[in-house]
Parts: C-alpha cells; structure tokens; sequence
C-alpha cells in the first residue's frame, strides 16, 4: 500500500473518507493529547476536548490553508477548544485542585518512571504534581505559554502562529510566566528548589 | 555591597528559573488512552452521517421552494387568463354593453363598467348551469397559456401539478351534474369537509377523517384507511398542538373544483375539492397515495418526513425515515403516473 502524503490524506479526508482523517491526526494525537491533559488537568475532559478539537479539524477542513503547517493548525485548534470549555465550564479548574488525594495518586500515576529508586520516583512524582499544581494558579494566558513552550517545546514561532500574536509578545509573556510560576512555587514551599537541588 | 546582593539574588533567580525549566521539560507525556481510536471512529461516523442528513434537508428545501414558486405562478396565471377569458369571450360584447347599460342604471354612473361587468360575472355564475356560456366550464390549464392548445385532459393535468391527484373522470363533469345545487351550497360543502379533516387532524380522530374523506360522496374510506392516512399528516405535522387553517387559492372556471392550501403555518398541502356527479371529491396526495406508501414500506415502522411533487415529471417523492432496530434509515419511495393504485 502506497504512503499517502499529507496532502493527499487531506483532500481525502475533504470528500469525507474517514480512514484518512484518523491517519492525519495520527501524527498529532499525543501532543494534542498532553496539551488539553496539561490544560484541563483531567483524562476525561482532556479526551473530550480532543474529540470536540478533531471533529472541528474534520468538519473545517475545507478552511485550512494550503500554505499552513497541518500540526499548528491542529493545536490552534486544541488549544482555543480547551479554552472555551475552561470558559464555559469553571468547574473544571475547581474539581482537579478540590481532587481527593487518592484521586491525586491515580492522576501521578501517569507519569512514566524513568527507573530511579522508589523514593526519588516518589519525590519526582511529588515534584510533578507540586509545578502542576503551581500552573494552575496561573492566568490563563500565562498558563498556555507555559505548557507549549516548556512542557510541550514548541517553537517561538509555532506558538505565535498558534496564539495569533507577535512573537516581541511571546517572548516577554513567556518570562512573566516563568517568574510568577517561579514565586508561585517559592510560595507554597520556600525551600523547593534548595530540595531539589540537593537531590 | 547592595549592588553584589542584588546581583547575587538576579543570578540564584535565574538559576532557578533554569531548573524549572528542566523540571518541566522532564514532565512526562501521557499516552492517549486506547477507547479513544474507537470513540473517535465512532464521533466520525456520525459526523458523516449528519452531513449526509444536513444534504439531504437543504436539498428537500431546495425543491420545495421551486415548487412553491411553481405553485404561486400557476395561480396567478390561471386567475390571470381566466379573467382574461371572461372579459374576451365569456362575457360578449352584446352582453357587457347591456351589463353596462342595465348596470349602471342600476346602481349609479359612478359605479362604470368595472363594476358593472362584475355583476354581470355574478348573475352568470348564479344561472343554472345549462344556461352558461360553454367556455365557461373549461377548466382552465397553466401548460396551455403558454403554448395556446389546451385540453381537458390536459386541464387534468394541470390541477395534478398544483399537488393534487384528481381522476380523469372528472373531467366528464357536465353542466347540471354536480352534486351540489348551487355554487353556495358547494362553497358550504367545502368548507364543511375542510373542517371535518383539519379538526380530525388536530385532534387525532381517524372517524372524523374518514368522514370528511367520504363526505357527500359515494367513495367508502374505512376508518383504518383514515387511521393511516392520520398517522402521515401526524408525522408531517409534527407540532404537539397541530392548529391547521384553510385557505382557497384557485377556482376553476365553472366554479365547481376548489384548490385550498391546508397549512401549520410551517408546511402546506394542497387539497382540491371537486363537485362531481358522484359527490363531493377531497384528493390529496398523502390521502391518494396512502395505501400505496404503505404497500411499498411492507409493514415496517417508519415516519414520514417529506412530501415532494415534481411538476416537470409529475412524480410524487415520499421522504420516509425506516425506524430499524439499530439506526434510522431514509428511504425515497416516488409514485409516478404509471403506478397502479
């Protein structure tokens, strides 16, 4: 069977094939994935907003720009839907910080190990969830930069694209960011990089 | 000595932006969760099959609006050429001038020849039938304005095209042998039937249907006739509260067949009433062609969703949706002139 180029996949997923559309967003699925997950802070809204994202992908696609970058256009997409549904629900942000410690443990359960010891698995696991938690408290916009750049690695650029800004705006929204997170987590313990540091 | 504090604080301030930064580059990726591939599938496929009904509905809206515009010309041709008729040859000059002369005497010089020759028009229309002149109880037919040769057959046709079934043997109708005595009286059966059916509609009553089905005639619809015939307005007429109303808008020339649009506000159907020697006749599509719609269904549960008649090839679509176990299916069943009924 032939590789379809994404061109190709394209302008068969526009007639309505959907076997061209799933190997489309094949490419894209886990970092769409991760990005709603880090934004929404729960499986199953995060599963929500990357169906809503996919079926608008599938529904728009006549609208995407031969020009553009297919994957930007995805996580533009992802990104604005998870907005809207933090817009339109507030009781997301509420439920994952009000989240009972045993849910807390299912939550960190996600996080690969990368083979240390138990107990510096156990301190990452806690460190993980104490820099999520630290987001969180963040604005909104200075949360998004956050997660595409640090935790996601895009691109000045890709993020510009993605946030319809400069990327003079980027820049400068991304070190703010940085700093408050930075008190945020300096806050809730002073010592926490000293800690980590000594590790 | 301030100047190396703040110095050494920008630098551990810096330095530990650096190691959140590799704190959260070290976040791990979670995998997508298996469900989703079929959960996805699942999304697509219904998406499809929206965009497939949304097609579908813009298309029905597409040709009911030709239809409509079809109609409405129609209407005002006929009501165009019949006046034209009346004044050229029903109504003779002899008679216009002594319509005129007796007319205005009548009622003043003021009222001119306008009103005058709708009097006359009144007076011929209230004669007995046998005294009419003979152009007047030619029906009048939309194909025939356009090319100039019209038929009674063709006449037959033509009303057919307005949305209604109507058999040759009306056609047959001759001075003296309608049903009812007068154009009055017919006008009172009219309106009687159409009360009998828009009230049996709304209110459900198959009895009631049938009887404005059999009213003044001889045809004998039985109440299970009526029962299916109901469950299709039902399903046309989706309002809980169906409120119907009536309006006449044609007549043909000897003013014994009436086209009245029966309609929610929302939809419409066309019925036509004809006073025939065998009584009064109510045909409409969905009453015409029930039995037949329900011989090609074969017993399935369904709904009716649309009703589409194609003047340019006399075809009457009927939309249903098949009610399956699993999945809704939309089914077209068209009934042409050659299917017998």
């Amino acid at each position: 069977m032939s590789v379809k180029t994404e061109k190709e996949l394209i302008a068969l997923a526009k007639a309505g094939d959907e076997r061209s559309f799933e190997l489309l967003i094949e490419q894209c699925k886990t970092k769409a994935y991760n990005i709603a997950l880090r934004y929404l802070r729960n499986e199953e809204d995060a599963l929500d907003a990357l169906q809503e994202s996919f079926i608008k992908i599938y529904r728009h696609l006549d609208g995407f720009k031969e020009g553009s970058k297919f994957d930007t256009w995805v996580y533009r997409i992802v990104v604005n839907t998870c907005n809207d549904m933090l817009r339109k629900n507030h009781g997301i942000q509420m439920e994952s910080i009000i989240r009972s410690d045993e849910e807390e443990d299912e939550y960190t359960l996600e996080l690969p190990d990368s083979d240390p010891g138990p107990q510096e698995s156990l301190l990452q696991k806690e460190q993980a969830q104490l820099i999520l938690e630290a987001l969180d408290q963040l604005k909104p916009d200075q949360k998004e930069v956050i997660i595409l750049r640090d935790i996601q690695g895009f691109a000045y650029e890709e993020i510009s694209e993605m946030m319809n800004c400069s990327i003079g705006t980027i820049k400068s929204r991304i070190n703010r960011s940085r700093s408050r997170l930075r008190e945020i987590l300096l806050e809730q313990n002073g010592d926490f990089f000293r800690l980590n540091n000594e590790r | 000595m301030n100047d190396e504090m703040k110095f050494t604080n920008h630098n551990n301030e810096d330095q530990e932006i650096l190691q959140l930064l590799e704190m959260l580059s070290q976040l791990p990726e979670a995998p997508v969760p298996d469900e989703f591939d079929l959960r996805m599938r699942r999304a697509l496929k219904e998406e499809n099959a929206k965009r497939r009904e949304e097609a579908a509905v813009k298309k029905t809206a597409v040709k009911n609006s030709i239809w409509k515009k079809w109609t409405a010309m129609a209407a005002c041709l006929t009501i165009g050429f019949l006046s034209f008729q009346m004044i050229q040859g029903g109504v003779s000059s002899d008679m216009m001038e002594s319509a005129v002369k007796n007319e205005t005497a009548d009622i003043g010089e003021s009222a001119g020849p306008t009103v005058a020759m709708e009097a006359e028009i009144q007076k011929i229309a209230d004669e007995p039938a046998d005294e009419l002149p003979l152009l007047q109880e030619e029906p009048v037919l939309i194909s025939d304005i356009m090319d100039g040769t019209w038929t009674l057959e063709k006449s037959a046709e033509t009303n057919y095209g307005a949305g209604m079934g109507i058999d040759g043997e009306m056609l047959q109708i001759s001075r003296g042998q309608a049903a009812s005595k007068s154009r009055e009286a017919f006008m009172a059966d009219c309106d009687q039937a159409l009360v009998l059916l828009t009230e049996g509609i709304a209110e459900g009553d198959s009895r009631k249907l049938a009887e404005a089905m059999n009213y003044k005639n001889t045809l004998e619809y039985t109440e299970e006739e009526a029962d299916h015939v109901l469950k299709l307005y039902n399903d046309l007429f989706t309002e809980e509260e169906t409120s119907l109303d009536w309006k006449n808008i044609s007549v043909t020339a000897w003013s014994r067949s009436h086209v009245y649009r029966l309609t929610d506000g929302i939809r419409g159907l066309m019925v036509v009433i004809t006073d025939t020697p065998d009584g009064l006749k109510v045909v409409e599509p969905i009453m015409e062609h029930s039995e037949w719609l329900y011989e090609q269904i074969g017993g399935q549960d369904f709904t009716l969703v649309d009703v589409i008649y194609t003047p340019e090839t006399e075809e009457i679509e009927f939309l249903v949706e098949l009610n399956k176990r699993k999945k809704k299916e939309t089914r077209s069943f068209v009934w042409k002139e050659t299917e017998s009924l």
